[in-house]
């Protein structure tokens, strides 16, 4: 399933796949993987991408 | 073993040892390392890659019990060594988990793969022309390996140049 919270809160500030790949320090085709839903992100993962979002966990990845 | 092919093996052992020298520099000072999802991806790699190679060496097996000679033994071990190898480095590619987290195309790295591939591919057909032996009493000899490396170093090049030209496309779309 398209995780599309996660692709409007990156485009919200303004931020290119790769943007954020390099401030989460995973390759831009795993957040792409991520956003199209097909690779789970471990917590650690998770937790990285909503801190650099300002997002909490339960905005960006709880259904 | 004549003096000529020691030598040529005393040559592959020292390139071998420069070589795994360089990686392991290259592994202790470098930047490159794979995030969660290429590890994974590269879990599943060397899987598929260890079973390829299990089948492999079963459906051998299976063959010099039924005495089909279909090749040398030496070019067996080898075309197996070079099938779980392009499984692996393929499916390392394609799923974006080869050059790590950065996903920056070495050009070097391509270079020496395409030059390997013409190197073999010129050696093949040098050896054609000299009258080397390819087929043996209905197996493959040696006189084959040069064309299995050039397809198999080209194959890996080009894999990795339509991922890069994938993923460019994919950027730019993006």
């Amino acid at each position: 399933m398209k995780n599309l919270r996660l692709k409007s809160a990156r485009a919200a500030l303004d931020m290119s796949q790769q943007n954020l790949a390099d401030r989460v320090g995973v390759s831009r085709q795993t957040i792409n993987a991520i956003e199209k839903g097909d690779y789970n992100p471990t917590i650690r993962l998770c937790v990285s991408i909503c801190r650099v979002l300002g997002k909490t966990l339960d905005e960006l990845f709880w259904e | 073993m004549n003096s000529d092919n020691l030598f040529a093996v005393i040559i592959g052992m020292v390139f071998l040892a420069v070589f795994a020298v360089l990686v392991i520099l290259k592994n202790r000072y470098s930047e490159s390392r794979y995030d969660e999802r290429q590890l994974s991806a590269r879990n599943n790699a060397y899987k598929y890659s260890f079973f390829v190679l299990l089948f492999y060496i079963i459906l051998c097996a299976v063959l010099d019990v039924c005495e089909i000679k279909w090749a040398q033994t030496s070019i067996q071990m080898l075309i197996g060594l070079l099938l779980s190898v392009v499984v692996l480095t393929v499916i390392c590619i394609i799923k974006d988990a080869y050059f790590g987290v950065s996903g920056k195309l070495n050009v070097v790295y391509v270079l020496i793969l395409l030059a390997v591939a013409v190197l073999n591919g010129c050696e093949f057909i040098r050896g054609i022309q000299n009258g080397e032996i390819l087929i043996y009493n209905g197996e493959l000899s040696m006189g084959i390996f040069p064309a299995l490396l050039s397809v198999v170093f080209l194959a890996i090049s080009v894999a990795i140049m339509v991922k890069y030209t994938v993923n460019k496309k994919h950027t730019e779309d993006e």
